[in-house]
């Protein structure tokens, strides 16, 4: 019996919120969109069994204008019948006379019927205000718009015969004008402007900070980018703003520094990659995450769903996170620091000063994290997660205690110097990166088991170089290139003979066993993983719509590791991973279709040593893997404001050392493992739209993953485990994100997830027994999550450049079952509960942000919150922050 | 400026008054009223796959009709290590987590398991242990290297412990102790040595862990007292640390112990799976005395069973001809049920399918003359049966229908 679950209603309460915010939204948008000039009419009108030319003709009386054309263009014997209702007439013309290569143009009282030219010419130019460069502005001529660049500059085709247009240029916080041109011949026009500040409505804008964003987003891809702007006065770290995106679930083990599974679009673990600035974050060592990053190293967060550009070089099974750090050429200084509940210090300071003249560059990127991570523990027998200590007296009793062993430190520093803007280089910036880090656990999987010594310690070096040129021995041709070496050494201790029970008293002495494992002895485990990165990526630009790139991303990886107490060698091990990637761009009917096609080629290498010694011995070993990934993105542009995409991979995570030729110790080799493999597919709608000082904007996407041959640990033996090749789902799905915004005054976000896992092995590994879960929800999996954002700030109320924004977030985690919904009876199956969480915070800044002051609470009504089972996570905090800005 | 520094101090108070009005927040939730208990005889433990799920199915009747586990069973998936980690007696489980040093008493409720009462409890090295049922009241809970403890479960207190004094021996890991039982006022243990650097085994490929001798000690009880060590090297590992598996049983009043060389218990691949005896009123193990299961089943593996009464004992034997791998122990059809006539030490296999299933699991159970044993083999509809095993008769009958899980592995006696 197969057993297919649904949860109609929460969709049906999905859809209905969709349809409200579709509608409240943009019923303004369509309202305004009607007007223009006479081939824009809509009109009602039938012919029947008459010559075209009498047709014309009578459209011609209807809409009170006369028609020129040459008879030569057109069949006008042809004879025609046909009703059309509530058309365009552009539209009823294209239909009539059955060519698409003519074009209509108004005049007056007069249409012109004439051939389309092939010819195009290129308006291009920058927008100025008071001789800075306006970037974000609106330009657009006929039905065609551009936003200018970071510097202002635009550029935009029309028909070469064209003789007199009108450019219209509108950006926010800028008076909007347009300007009538004309330009007699075919040859490019070069039409700079200049805008005028609108005072008035600069009481309430400032900088909108989206050009990058919009530019990066304008993609096939199913990409999120969040432009971290609006959180740098904010505690939060980049995973606290990742989890409010849509598609994202970030399952976090506790406080400040725990660890956490990170899911894109269902698929979670080792599907889905990180980097920083494309330089993947296992190449940072074990000490750096996403959740130990203070915002304000971030300018941006680039999150790839599914399918990923080539550019990353990744094995990424269900997609990438990329966060790209500030890499202007800008002198700045911004440093911070917040203190908060559990004693959490936070100070980050990023700086960079560049000698305009010389080109010189040194720019430092720093920050220190410290946590006690000392949150109250309570108990909840409703979900089954007692916090329970002995009486004394043989029995137990239930009591809220603080978290004893959590805390938490890491540091990093990273210097940079090099020159910027040289003729050799865009950029040529040698850079060395150290991180320290402290990390004590206080739980395992679950908070029933306490540990009270357990920790991790380390520290990581890396020096690097990266270079930058555009027009690089020819004209269109741009390189970059990065290449790093990295040092990790850390250890593991789990040297106790004693474990503990929640109140910090002593649980049992004198264990000849540690605390992570009792079937494992004490351990104190030293690690040391070297790591060499090279990157090179190439784009040529063919033509104005068409370029290609090349991107290879070759990496090795070698392990060392001991154990102390035991004296135990481990097989020292390697990896060699080499990622080709090459792309073919395409802009397709005046920028309207965007392609991108793609093909990967993935070369994996590993090695192990021999194993001399235990339980299982063997000789040294050696595996190769090749694969191929192709992919697409296509993003075609409805009208200037909306667009859909579509974006395809055939994608691969390859198997790693550990998973193919075991440690020699504990994992057994399995030379036989294959690559994970997935077809993701996405199809998306956006739509961004400014009218006055109120911007709409929606994001509609649905996603369908198959993904098959997942690598699972299975036990072999009391002590011993195997990977293997296992699993196999569907997950599909659906996200919406809807945004309003006035000005600078108020800004709402209102976002939804919704997905679903099935399982989709339908034979039990390595036999033909039929899997009794096949077809059915993969359970401890959230299937419905969204977000609320409200955002409130005046500018200049407390005074001539100040600022005092008011945010308020809320988070909801609709509940799932943590083991099979199916099976069992309903009222004995384990939850994770539903969850909302709030979190709140003011911002004050002065002197036009250079000085900012903050108060934030994180969960604010101190909610027990869960995103695993039996896992508390912090309850209600408060930080304060400092920031001082100058750019 | 006046009304600037008004709106400063308003902005003020609210940014460090903001979290504090809402501190009053708390949370009370009124527990679920429970429902009366319902009588049954058995407990059926289903499981299914990736990730794992384990659920309990009270019933009265194994014989015949059918259970299915779809919205019914009391969800156990938490109750780490899974089945093993129960103990039942008198309509109660007892529960024993090593991981959070913690034994619970349950009743099943509302097709729930409902706690009585938790009490710590702290087992050195209890990763594995056995029990034994010293009477109704009685309860005797030890690991795998020798720390016990006795509890009164009616009260749910620690009546006494301690650690088994069995010798260290140098350069060894153990004692490892396969089992103990308390018979005829004496405590009979068995144990083994674990060795990283034991000779290679014969078989090509193959590495020993476990040294090739079985070990016993019997001790005074209740004092403890006067041990007596023996020893024999036609095996190894008496018993198995696995709870509730099949480690000895009594036959004609003597204590007869089952090995388990096999490499998921102990792992010695030049010892055979055999039966010894330590004659009652005897201390040390039967040097007359060993049946060699492995020499009349091909050299194969034996490992849990249970004894029918009547000089019956069902054995299930695992088909290493056709257990390639160490994930086809659990996953394919490689075992079969054999019974072993204690009289004359002949083996006769029941015509049974081969049959897939944990072979560490606690599923098979010996009742009142029959021993009941899951045959995880599915028919064409994905379904299989528990079938028994009647001593009296020597009949091997197809019981009750199991209907959507991939295993039993756990079957269980409540009363």
């Amino acid at each position: 019996m197969k057993i297919f679950l649904t949860q109609c209603g929460y969709m049906r309460t999905l859809c209905m919120i969709c349809c409200a915010l579709i509608g409240g939204f943009f019923i303004p948008i369509f309202a305004q969109a009607q007007g223009g000039n006479t081939l824009e009419k809509r009109i009602s009108i039938q012919f029947e069994n008459i010559k075209l030319s009498a047709a014309i003709l009578e459209m011609g009386e209807r809409l009170d204008c006369s028609f020129v054309y040459s008879n030569q263009l057109l069949q006008t014997e042809k004879r025609v019948s046909k009703k059309y209702t509530n058309e365009k007439v552009a539209d009823i013309l294209m239909q009539l006379i059955g060519r698409r290569d003519l074009k209509f143009k108004a005049s007056g009282s007069q249409i012109f019927i004439g051939l389309k030219s092939n010819k195009k010419k290129r308006i291009s130019g920058v927008v100025t205000a008071n001789g800075t460069p306006v970037p974000g502005a609106v330009v657009a001529i006929a039905e065609t718009a551009v936003v200018t660049d970071a510097d202002g500059r635009y550029q935009i085709k029309i028909d070469a015969e064209e003789q007199t247009y009108q450019v219209r240029v509108s950006s926010i916080g800028f008076k909007p004008f347009a300007k009538i041109v004309e330009s007699k011949g075919e040859g490019d026009v070069i039409l700079n402007m200049a805008m005028a500040i609108d005072e008035q409505s600069l009481e309430d804008v400032m900088v909108l900070g989206q050009t990058e964003v919009q530019k990066i987003k304008d993609s096939g891809f199913n990409l999120n980018t969040v432009s971290v702007d609006k959180f740098k006065n904010s505690t939060r770290d980049v995973n606290q703003i990742l989890n409010t995106t849509t598609g994202i679930r970030i399952r976090e083990y506790g406080g400040l520094g725990s660890d956490f599974n990170f899911s894109v679009n269902g698929l979670s673990g080792k599907a889905v990659r990180f980097f920083v600035d494309g330089i993947p974050m296992e190449n940072y060592g074990v000490g750096m995450t996403f959740n130990n990053f203070p915002v304000n190293l971030a300018e941006r967060l680039d999150v790839y769903k599914g399918v990923v550009p080539i550019e990353l070089g990744a094995d990424a099974l269900g997609g990438a996170i990329n966060m790209v750090t500030n890499k202007g050429t800008k002198s700045y200084l911004d440093a911070s620091y917040s203190y908060g509940s559990f004693n959490t210090h936070r100070a980050a300071l990023n700086t960079q000063y560049v000698n305009q003249q010389t080109g010189f560059l040194f720019k430092l990127t720093s920050f220190y994290n410290f946590s006690d991570n000392n949150y109250w523990m309570h108990s909840n027998p409703k979900y089954d997660a007692l916090i329970q200590v002995p009486d004394g007296n043989g029995n137990f009793i239930e009591k809220s205690v603080r978290r004893f062993h959590d805390q938490y430190r890491s540091a990093m520093a990273q210097g940079e110097v090099g020159y910027v803007n040289k003729k050799w280089a865009d950029v040529l910036v040698l850079g060395m990166l150290y991180n320290d880090h402290y990390k004590e656990y206080q739980t395992g999987a679950r908070q029933s088991a306490v540990y009270g010594k357990v920790n991790r310690n380390g520290d990581y070096f890396m020096p690097s170089i990266r270079y930058k040129k555009t027009d690089l021995f020819t004209k269109g041709l741009s390189a970059t290139a990065f290449m790093s070496y990295g040092v990790d050494r850390y250890a593991v201790v789990d040297t106790s003979s004693t474990t503990y029970w929640w109140d910090g008293s002593v649980r049992s002495s004198q264990n000849k066993h540690g605390e992570i494992g009792a079937s494992t002895p004490q351990s104190l485990t030293n690690f040391q993983n070297t790591f060499f990165l090279s990157r090179v990526n190439l784009m040529y630009e063919l033509n104005a719509n068409n370029k290609v790139s090349l991107n290879q991303n070759h990496s090795v990886a070698d392990q060392k590791s001991d154990e102390e107490l035991s004296q135990m060698q481990f097989t020292p091990s390697g990896q060699t991973k080499s990622i080709w990637g090459a792309s073919w761009q395409n802009n397709a009917f005046n920028d309207k279709l965007k392609t991108e096609v793609f093909a990967k080629l993935f070369h994996f290498g590993l090695n192990i040593g021999e194993v001399t010694s235990g339980k299982n011995q063997r000789a040294a070993q050696k595996r190769d893997y090749n694969k191929y990934g192709l992919g697409l993105a296509a993003r075609y542009a409805v009208t200037a404001d909306s667009r859909v995409r579509f974006s395809y991979e055939r994608a691969y995570r390859l198997p790693e050392l550990l998973e193919v030729l075991g440690d020699g110790v504990n994992v057994i080799p399995n030379p036989d493992i294959k690559p994970e493999s997935s077809h993701n597919l996405n199809v998306g709608f956006d739509m961004t739209k400014w009218l006055d000082n109120h911007l709409y904007s929606l994001d509609v996407a649905t996603f369908f993953r198959n993904s098959k041959d997942f690598i699972y640990s299975l036990p072999a033996g009391s002590t011993s485990s195997q990977f293997m090749n296992e699993g196999k789902v569907l997950v599909y799905g659906g996200e919406l994100e809807a945004r309003y915004k006035y000005t600078d005054l108020l800004e709402v976000t209102l976002n939804g997830s919704y997905q679903k896992t099935k399982q989709n092995q339908q034979y039990i590994y390595g036999t033909e027994t039929p899997r009794e879960t096949y077809g059915n929800m993969v359970p401890n999996q959230p299937w419905l999550f969204g977000n609320f954002f409200l955002s409130v700030g005046k500018n200049n109320w407390l005074g001539k450049g100040t600022r005092v924004q008011f945010d308020w977030s809320t988070q909801y985690f609709h509940s799932f079952f943590l083991t099979w919904e199916a099976w069992g009876s309903s009222q004995s199956l384990n939850v994770i509960p539903t969850q909302l969480l709030h979190n709140a915070g003011i911002t004050y800044a002065l002197k036009d942000g250079r000085y900012n002051i903050a108060v934030e609470s994180k969960n604010l009504t101190n909610e027990l919150a869960y995103d695993n089972f039996r896992l508390q996570k912090p309850g209600r905090s408060f930080n304060l922050k400092l920031r001082y800005y100058i750019h | 400026m006046h009304i600037n520094t008004i709106k400063k101090a308003i902005v003020l108070v609210t940014m460090f008054s903001m979290g504090y009005s809402l501190q009053s927040c708390k949370k009370s939730d009124s527990p679920d009223t429970p429902e009366p208990e319902t009588e049954k005889v058995f407990a059926v433990g289903g499981m299914v796959m990736e990730p794992d799920g384990s659920y309990i199915f009270q019933t009265g009747n194994l014989t015949g009709g059918e259970i299915s586990f779809v919205g019914k069973g009391a969800n156990v998936t938490n109750q780490e290590p899974g089945f093993l980690a129960f103990i039942t007696k008198s309509g109660f489980y007892y529960s024993y987590l090593s991981s959070e040093n913690t034994l619970t008493k349950y009743s099943y409720v509302n097709q729930t398991m409902q706690t009585v009462k938790a009490i710590p409890f702290v087992l050195e090295d209890g990763y594995r242990y056995n029990h034994q049922w010293i009477d109704n009241n009685t309860l005797l809970i030890y690991a795998y290297q020798g720390d016990y403890k006795i509890v009164n479960v009616e009260s749910m207190t620690v009546t006494k412990e301690g650690k088994f004094n069995l010798p260290t021996k140098a350069g060894l890991t153990g004692p490892i102790v396969g089992f103990a039982e308390v018979k005829d006022n004496k405590l009979h243990v068995g144990y083994w040595y674990g060795d990283e650097k034991y000779p290679t085994a014969v078989a090509p490929g193959k590495q020993n862990y476990a040294t090739g001798t079985a070990y016993f000690a019997v001790f005074d009880y209740p004092s403890l007292s006067n041990p007596v060590y023996s020893e024999d090297n036609r095996s190894t590992s008496p018993g198995n640390d696995r709870n509730g598996v099949l480690k000895t049983f009594t036959y004609n009043d003597d204590l007869y112990i089952v090995t388990s060389p096999f490499e998921m218990v102990a792992q010695n691949w030049d010892k055979p799976h055999g039966i010894y005896r330590i004659k009652k009123g005897t201390s040390v193990v039967d040097p007359t005395y060993f049946l060699n299961l492995s020499e009349k089943l091909n050299g194969d593996v034996v490992l849990g069973g249970g004894y029918a009464g009547n000089g019956k004992l069902l054995i299930r034997r695992i088909r290493m001809d056709l257990a390639l791998t160490w994930g086809s122990y659990g996953f394919a059809n490689v075992q079969e049920f054999h019974v072993v006539d204690m009289a004359s030490g002949s083996i006769t296999k029941l015509n049974v399918p081969l049959a897939k299933s944990q072979p560490t699991a606690p599923n098979i159970l010996a009742d009142e003359g029959k021993v009941y044993f899951p045959v995880n083999t599915k028919d064409i509809d994905g379904n299989f049966f528990l079938y028994n095993y009647d001593s009296t008769t020597g009949l091997v009958n197809k019981g009750v229908q199991i209907k959507d899980v991939d295993a039993v592995n756990g079957l269980f006696r409540l009363k």
